[in-house]
């Protein structure tokens, strides 16, 4: 892809990147399991299945099948797509922590047309009148829809909107 | 039952199907609005209505919030309503083949067709069927809840165990919460709004979605649109030909459907990857499921559907709702001052006969209806990412926060996403993920119970007891072994 930097470096197998990640998940669901046969029953013996799932990955990984993977990840690669994938993370997360303080309109309209002129190749002023119109008739739309036609209060945060 | 279907013919009834079927396929569509929501808030509109309209209204809303379910599931990947998780497995990879009027298509058709069976069940043998389904006990639910998870098979992707890793991932998510006994409270951390539980909706949008957006955003420089479109003049009438050549696989979905419908607690969300699943072990060619092929629509809507009209049988006969849609429509009976339940039937058979037909009729209308915005739902997929990928976002927070107006929702939505865009990257499937978290509580409660009940006589005779508990065991282990069976056949053709 133009424009990116992409010199893979060390790697290691995936099946074992899995394996750590489903071990290191059963174990946090066993550490805060408590007692009660009928209650922890089903947790404690699914924790066991996703080890039992993990030791699998780990001997695949270990007698080398799957896929290897790079050890450094993309995003600190400089690979483009992906610092892509986490400013939009990064957004997402920003639209939910402020919907509540700051209210449906005063969050949605930017998250819209910020997250759209991001994701344009040009940023010409046609390019931004359009994200801004499409920001608001999203928002009206949908603001109509939950609110008048199905109730849904909408968070309205400090300001009232 | 003659009387009922004139009752239903009537133009006010007919107007009052539409409205509901306009209503439905709103609620269906937009994440985070279940066929339960849609129901819910038509109820208080039902008040000052005959029973003749209100009933109408209601399953019309019903059945076509069902199918309106896989638009979201066949064009951005995620599923509507939790049922809605098979139909996302094919629906999707046909868009992505520039087939998604097709994909609407098959899930319109397959909608008319499980409806239709799911009333003519209900028409027909509500009264026997009923009592078959009073045979099931905790520990059948639980054997039925396995026998659904062998799907996990048929959608694991490349990797039979990441998928079965996925699977227990998705159950032990759903185990958060108060257990079902309702003595302990399992990893809420001191948050309140986790002794509820997870919220099944909020926890689908983020597994479906989100992480669906993320892979737009990767992906938009080699794709600025989601998919292409191909017009087809005859699309409609080729799709439906499809269909009926392999008649067998829209008749046994349906079946299963209507069957798993009847039995309180299940419904389509079960009914839905059981028939899938049996699909793919019937089908010819196993591995065209899960690749974008029109059977696997066709088996999921189809079944859900029927689910719908099944679960129909257990409230009008018996007073016990099939499913939440049917707890809310429950309520509209009893504020209409009727009693469900056997004397129904013989003290108000036209408006019992004409709730069935209601069902049929709201099944032809939103064939209809889909059909004629078909063209226009899939060219969707041509807005560009750039607006996509923001407005699908807003849509899976709002429509999470919409569920319950908790902020809670919407931080697990966008929790579960990026887990499992991760795990994506790691070669799981979020499809298993999905099916853990709606099938774990079914399992889980059906376990519970049938181990209270284990405490009076031995847990053998409970769980091996009954011969509905052993055959469904046989089919459990047949569906298993036919998987492994398969996918060793698949290695060694490719390999």
């Amino acid at each position: 892809m133009k424009g990116e930097r992409d010199s893979p470096g060390p790697a290691v197998n995936v099946e074992i990147i899995a394996a750590v990640v489903l071990a290191a998940i059963a174990t946090i669901f066993l550490v805060f399991a408590g007692e009660g046969v009928r209650d922890w029953l089903m947790p404690v013996t699914l924790s066991y299945v996703l080890i039992a799932a993990a030791a699998y990955l780990l001997v695949r990984g270990l007698l080398g099948r799957g896929e290897r993977v790079p050890i450094v990840p993309a995003v600190l690669r400089g690979k483009r797509s992906r610092i892509d994938v986490l400013i939009f993370a990064a957004l997402a997360v920003a639209y939910v922590a402020l919907l509540r303080p700051l209210g449906f309109w005063l969050v949605s309209l930017p998250m819209l047309v910020l997250g759209s002129l991001f994701l344009s190749p040009s940023h010409d002023r046609r390019t931004v009148v359009t994200a801004v119109l499409a920001a608001c008739a999203v928002c009206v739309v949908f603001y109509v829809v939950f609110g008048y036609v199905l109730y849904v209060p909408l968070p309205r945060g400090w300001s009232g909107f | 039952m003659l009387e009922g279907l004139l009752s239903v013919l009537q133009p006010g009834v007919v107007l009052f199907i539409v409205i509901g079927v306009l209503g439905g396929i709103l609620a269906g569509a937009l994440p985070g609005f279940t066929a339960t929501m849609g129901t819910a808030l038509l109820l208080p509109f039902t008040f000052a209505l005959p029973p003749a309209q209100a009933f109408a209204m209601l399953a019309a809303l019903y059945v076509s919030a069902m199918f309106a379910d896989s638009v979201p599931a066949c064009l951005v990947n995620t599923p509507g309503t939790p049922s809605a998780v098979a139909t996302a497995l094919d629906g999707f990879q046909m868009t992505k083949q520039g087939r998604s009027q097709q994909a609407l298509v098959a899930a319109a058709f397959s909608a008319l067709v499980g409806t239709f069976i799911g009333g003519l069940v209900f028409l027909f043998s509500a009264g026997p069927l009923a009592e078959v389904a009073l045979q099931f006990g905790p520990a059948e639910f639980f054997w039925i809840g396995v026998f659904a998870v062998t799907i996990i098979g048929s959608i694991a992707g490349d990797s039979l165990v990441k998928g079965v890793a996925g699977g227990v991932l998705g159950m032990l998510i759903a185990t958060i919460g108060i257990s079902a006994t309702g003595a302990a409270a399992r990893y809420t951390f001191g948050i309140p709004e986790l002794r509820g539980g997870i919220n099944v909706v909020a926890a689908l949008i983020g597994i479906f979605a989100f992480p669906q957006v993320l892979l737009m955003v990767r992906g938009r420089r080699d794709n600025p649109t989601v998919a292409s479109y191909r017009t087809h003049p005859a699309v409609i009438r080729q799709t439906v030909a499809e269909i009926l050549r392999r008649p067998l696989n829209i008749l046994r979905s349906s079946i299963i459907g209507a069957f798993i419908g009847i039995l309180p607690g299940a419904g389509s969300p079960v009914a839905s990857p059981v028939a899938y699943n049996e699909a793919a072990r019937w089908s010819k060619d196993r591995s065209r499921f899960g690749r974008g092929t029109v059977d696997g629509v066709v088996a999921s809507e189809s079944a859900g559907n029927a689910a719908a009209g099944g679960a129909m049988i257990p409230m009008a006969v018996l007073g016990v709702p099939g499913s939440a849609p049917t707890a809310v429509i429950l309520g509209a009976l009893l504020l209409q001052g009727l009693r469900p339940g056997p004397t129904l039937f013989s003290s108000d058979p036209v408006l019992v006969y004409g709730f069935a037909w209601s069902v049929v009729l709201a099944g032809f209308v939103t064939y209809v209806v889909g059909s004629l915005l078909s063209r226009s739902l899939a060219r969707l997929v041509l807005v560009p990412v750039r607006f996509l990928a923001p407005i699908i976002l807003f849509l899976s927070v709002v429509g999470s926060y919409a569920i319950r107006n908790q902020v809670t929702d919407v931080l697990l939505m966008l929790g579960l996403g990026l887990l499992v865009y991760l795990l994506s990257q790691l070669g799981f499937h979020p499809g298993p993920i999905g099916l853990g978290v709606i099938l774990g509580p079914i399992i889980e409660r059906a376990l519970v119970q049938a181990m209270a009940i284990s405490q009076a006589s031995s847990m053998i005779d409970v769980f091996f007891g009954s011969p509905i508990s052993l055959g469904l065991i046989a089919l459990t282990v047949m569906s298993a072994a036919f998987v492994i069976w398969s996918r060793r056949k698949e290695r060694g053709r490719e390999g």
